[in-house]
């Protein structure tokens, strides 16, 4: 049976006088690729806000695996499983390649100055574990030349892949990606389409905004159509990528 | 010569500790906190307070800093919420309004005429000088302080801290709970400066709301700075600088042809050149590293 992992149901957010979004509904079934695409301030960065917690609504409902969530705190929706990136990206720029991505498994023992001083078996063992495992993420993510490297060092691309590293970390439920593939290059970009298609059958959901045509088709299992704050238009990437509605945001029209 | 060595080592070791508290909020988690020096008021009154209605001493010195970092929870519940200039404003209010309670509140603090006659820890025991002593309790307890600071930041705790000095944003999308941390951060920093505040009675012997003007907040963000934020043997480096310069120099009218409180003017112009002249040509710090400043956001 399918399931729906995210649903957002009529969301309104208005910037003083202007409707950012205004009455966007849509679902996203588990262990599914959806993109949500849209011509520049469709208002598709203001509903990941939104979903995430960043921003506060003004009406609709949220839910995420059946519970309400529109009132939770970002940090909680990340602790049980929703975790985003960002479209400028946010790299932790005084902290290494490798510490970026020491932080994102969750719970960790050590974040409680507890058990630091009474764990530190537990603490050590478990650190040992997350660092093997960053390891192993890096060196998918061609970083692991620049692991003890600043996080601000990077290049564009390069914060990009950080960030993506960094929320799989956290074992996410669900990733929202916002233009993941923007400055990466094109081999590296299609070896992430393939993992995340990989990650995808291993059970995780995603909602991808992504101006790249060519990338976010071959990506989604279905695709949304964003325009002046609503979502207009659903269904396979192919068709959606065909309709006139969206080939005139995209190509610009009479 | 000793005597006066340890003396002024006492007055550099009380620095360092209230420093390093700061440094734990400013250079690890990025609190912008302008009212350090509440804290350190509530410690050396607190201590003395209780001591002089009849509690042990050591009682007393705990006292102080629990209620340190209780003050720290106050200050931050409001404001570690909002964003970081918010802070800044609300701690120097405290600061002040702190220092004016004590000043004024005078059925408590006896106001202007500050409090003495107090006791200092094993005073009665101690055979030599207590100032041997107390330099031996200040710099043991700076060292078990620095060590455990450094385990702290180490840490996957220190972690979060760091990552939420560099975007808190980014921190929450992780699931890390950012109030919390700072929170903690801003009352074991408040606690460290409780236990400056005692220290600070006990080597004085005399306290009053005068020792606790703003300006001594800005001396530990001096230190702090100077010695590279983020970097705690940096924060030690730095008060050793700042509190020997500023405490040696007050020697100077022996030999300058100047009246003392030209003299006093001097000095705290010859630290801004000082730190003017730093910010110059190594402005990450004495132990900062410099790649930090270069790095895009």
């Amino acid at each position: 049976m399918v399931q729906e992992i995210l649903k957002v149901r009529d969301l309104k957010k208005y910037f003083g006088g202007v409707m950012a979004v205004d009455g966007a509904s849509f679902s996203v079934e588990e262990q599914t690729i959806k993109g949500l695409i849209g011509a520049n301030g469709a208002g598709k960065t203001t509903l990941f806000n939104l979903i995430t917690g960043y921003y506060k609504l003004d009406s609709g409902k949220i839910f995420f695996k059946g519970e309400r969530v529109e009132q939770m705190p970002t940090f909680k929706k990340a602790q049980i499983g929703m975790v985003r990136t960002f479209q400028l990206t946010k790299a932790l720029s005084r902290m290494t390649v490798l510490e970026n991505l020491l932080l994102g498994p969750k719970m960790q023992s050590g974040e409680h100055i507890r058990n630091i001083f009474l764990r530190p078996k537990m603490v050590a063992d478990e650190e040992a574990r997350i660092v093997e495992k960053a390891l192993e993420t890096l060196e998918f993510f061609d970083l692991m030349h620049m692991k003890d490297d600043y996080a601000g060092a990077l290049s564009g691309g390069q914060k990009r892949l950080l960030e993506m590293a960094r929320a799989l970390m956290t074992d996410p439920k669900m990733l929202l990606l916002d233009e993941p593939f923007a400055g990466v290059n094109p081999t590296l970009a299609r070896k992430l389409v393939g993992r995340i298609k990989e990650l995808k059958e291993r059970g995780m959901t995603f909602l991808i905004i992504e101006h790249d045509m060519t990338l976010i088709t071959e990506v989604s299992d279905t695709l949304s159509f964003m325009n002046q704050g609503r979502i207009i238009l659903e269904g396979a990437p192919e068709d959606v990528k065909h309709d006139p509605r969206v080939l005139d945001a995209y190509l610009g029209g009479g | 010569m000793i005597d006066y060595l340890v003396a002024i080592s006492i007055i550099v070791g009380i620095y360092a500790i209230f420093a390093i508290g700061l440094n734990l909020e400013w250079g690890f988690t990025g609190l912008i906190n302008f009212g350090h020096v509440g804290f350190l008021a509530i410690g050396a009154y607190t201590t003395v307070l209780m001591n002089l209605s009849g509690a042990p001493i050591w009682l007393s010195m705990a006292s102080g800093v629990v209620l340190a970092a209780f003050f720290g929870l106050l200050v931050g519940i409001p404001t570690l919420r909002l964003r970081e200039d918010y802070l800044a404003i609300v701690t120097i209010g405290f600061s002040e309004i702190v220092r004016l309670f004590l000043l004024n509140e005078e059925w408590l603090t006896r106001g202007p005429m500050g409090l003495f006659g107090y006791d200092r820890p094993f005073e009665a025991m101690i055979p030599f000088d207590y100032n041997y002593f107390l330099f031996i309790l200040v710099f043991g307890s700076l060292a078990v302080i620095y060590l455990l600071l450094e385990k702290l930041v180490h840490s996957p705790w220190g972690r979060v801290l760091k990552s939420i000095r560099e975007d808190e944003d980014v921190a929450s999308a992780l699931g890390k709970d950012v109030f919390r941390y700072k929170i903690q951060a801003l009352m074991i920093g408040s606690a460290i400066a409780g236990l400056a505040g005692a220290f600070l009675a006990f080597n004085m012997q005399y306290i009053n709301p005068r020792n606790f003007i703003p300006m001594e907040t800005f001396y530990a963000w001096i230190i702090v700075v100077l010695g590279g934020s983020a970097r705690n043997k940096g924060t030690i480096l730095g008060a050793i600088i700042v509190q020997s310069f500023y405490t040696g120099t007050r020697y100077l009218q022996d030999y300058v042809p100047l009246a003392s409180h030209q003299i006093a003017a001097l000095r705290v112009m010859v630290i801004g050149v000082l730190l003017v002249l730093l910010m110059m040509y190594k402005p990450q710090g004495l132990l900062g590293r410099k790649e930090e400043l270069t790095l895009g956001q």
